[in-house]
C-alpha cells in the first residue's frame, strides 16, 4: 500500500523536537507502528496543515503514537516528563482549572476558530529529576501553577500606589515622612516564580487503525507556556 | 475504550486565563481599603451628625475681629466647600458603597480576587483622597491665616505697648 507524501514528521530529528520527540517516543514514521495508514488520519493531517498555514497557527506534527489511557513518565537527564491525556491531569481530576496564559489561550482559541477540534488533548509536565516516583500518581501539588510573575508584580505595584495616598497625607499632617512603609513593601514584596513548561498535544485519532489494540493517532504541538510566566 | 476529552472540552470547560487567577490582597492594599472605609464612615458621620450651621461658622463675617488679614480669602473658600459638600458627601456615599462591595466579594479580604479587584481597590481609594484633600487644604488655610493675623496682632500689641511705655517714660522725664 503506499503511503501518503505527508505522513512523516518534517520536524528536525537533532533538534529541541526532536530531543522531545524521542524523550515521549513519539514516532516520526507511522510504518513502524503500522502497515496500514489511514484515510481519517490523512484526511485531518491535510486539514491541519492548510488551517495551520492559512491562519499561521503554532500548530506543529510531531509524529505518530497510539492512544494511551494512563499517565506516562519519561525520565530525563535533567528533568523528568510527566505525559498524561487530559482527563488525567491532576487540576482536571481535582476538578480545577488549568491556568493558562493570555498568549497560550490565545493560541488554542485561534487553532479551535481555525476549525480544528482536536479529538484528544494530551499534556506533557516537565517535573524537576527525582520529584516523580515510580508508581506514584502525578499529584496536583506536584503540577500546581504557581503566581503568575507579571501578575505578582502588579498586585505589587498597585498595592504600593495605593498606600502612596495615606503615605502623603500621613507626610503632610505629621510634617514629615515615614520610611517604615517603603520597608514594609519591600518585606511583602512576593517571592517570584520559577517554573516548569506544561506543553499541550493535540491528536487525532482513527479508533478503526489499531497498534497493540490502542488507536493509532496523529500527534501535533499546539501550545505551550513557562509556569508562572505571563 | 475510554473517550478522551477534545480541544472543545478543553476550552469549555479546563482552562481559565492568567488574567483571572486569583491572587490574594497585598498587606499594604488591606490596610488602604480599611483606611478609606473609616475615612468614609467618619466623613459620612459628621457630615450626619454635625449640623449644616456649624459648617457655616467657619466662615469669617465680621470686618475687625481677629483677622485683620486674609478674611476675604477664607470666607471665598469656606463659602465654596460649603457649597461642594453635597458633592463631596455623594461621592463619599459611592466610594464607601465601593469599599463595601469590595469587603464583600473578597469575604472582607480573605479570598484570593482576580488583578481586577485589585484595581478596583487600589483605585477607589484616590476619591476618598478628594475630601481628605478638601479638609486637608482648609485647615492649612486657616492656619497660614491665623499665623499670620497672629503676628499682626503682636506686632500691633508690641508696638501698642512700647508707644504706651514711651509715652509713659516721656512722663516720668517731665
Amino acid at each position: 500500500m503506499g503511503y501518503p507524501t505527508l505522513q512523516v514528521s518534517e520536524i528536525d530529528e537533532r533538534g529541541s523536537w526532536g530531543q522531545l520527540q524521542n524523550k515521549l517516543q513519539i514516532m516520526r514514521d507511522p510504518r513502524s507502528l503500522s502497515e496500514q495508514f489511514s484515510e481519517a488520519l490523512l484526511h485531518h493531517h491535510n486539514q491541519v496543515t492548510l488551517a495551520t498555514k492559512q491562519e499561521n497557527l503554532p500548530v506543529r506534527m510531531i509524529g505518530y503514537s497510539p492512544l494511551f489511557e494512563e499517565t506516562r513518565v519519561y525520565p530525563g537527564a535533567q528533568t523528568d516528563f510527566a505525559l498524561m491525556p487530559l482527563h488525567q491531569d491532576p487540576a482536571v481530576r481535582s476538578g480545577q482549572p488549568i491556568w493558562v496564559p493570555p498568549h497560550a489561550l490565545n493560541d488554542l482559541r485561534r487553532i479551535r476558530r481555525a476549525g480544528l477540534n482536536f479529538q484528544a488533548i494530551y499534556i506533557a509536565h516537565e517535573l524537576p529529576k527525582g520529584r516523580l516516583l515510580p508508581g506514584k500518581p502525578v499529584t496536583l501539588d506536584m503540577v500546581a501553577p504557581r503566581t503568575p510573575r507579571g501578575l505578582a508584580i502588579k498586585a505589587s505595584e498597585l498595592s504600593d500606589l495605593s498606600w502612596k495616598p495615606w503615605q502623603m497625607l500621613g507626610g503632610a499632617i505629621r510634617g514629615m515622612t515615614t520610611g517604615s512603609m517603603s520597608m514594609l513593601s519591600v518585606m511583602t514584596a512576593p517571592a517570584l516564580a520559577v517554573g516548569y513548561d506544561p506543553i499541550v498535544f493535540g491528536l487525532y485519532y482513527d479508533p478503526k487503525t489499531l497498534v497493540r489494540g490502542k488507536p493509532m493517532a496523529t500527534w501535533y504541538y499546539l501550545t505551550h507556556w513557562i509556569d508562572g510566566e505571563d | 475504550m475510554f473517550q478522551p476529552l477534545s480541544l472543545d472540552d478543553l476550552l469549555r470547560q479546563h482552562v481559565r486565563s492568567y488574567a483571572v487567577w486569583p491572587e490574594p490582597l497585598q498587606a499594604l492594599l488591606k490596610r488602604s481599603v480599611l483606611l478609606t472605609l473609616l475615612t468614609e464612615v467618619g466623613l459620612l458621620l459628621a457630615f450626619v451628625f454635625v449640623p449644616p450651621n456649624v459648617w457655616t461658622l467657619l466662615v469669617v463675617q465680621e470686618q475687625g475681629g481677629f483677622f485683620l488679614v486674609g478674611g476675604d480669602y477664607l470666607n471665598t473658600i469656606t463659602a465654596f466647600g460649603y457649597q461642594a459638600l453635597p458633592y463631596l458627601v455623594l461621592l463619599n456615599l459611592v466610594m464607601l458603597f465601593v469599599t463595601l462591595m469590595i469587603l464583600t466579594l473578597t469575604l472582607f479580604m480573605t479570598m484570593p480576587v482576580p488583578i481586577l479587584m485589585h484595581r478596583l481597590a487600589a483605585a477607589h481609594v484616590f476619591p476618598t483622597m478628594l475630601s481628605w484633600g478638601s479638609l486637608l487644604v482648609l485647615a492649612v488655610c486657616f492656619a497660614v491665616a491665623i499665623v499670620i493675623n497672629l503676628v499682626i496682632w503682636v506686632i500691633i500689641i508690641w508696638l501698642t505697648l512700647t508707644v504706651i511705655w514711651v509715652f509713659l517714660s516721656s512722663l516720668g522725664n517731665n
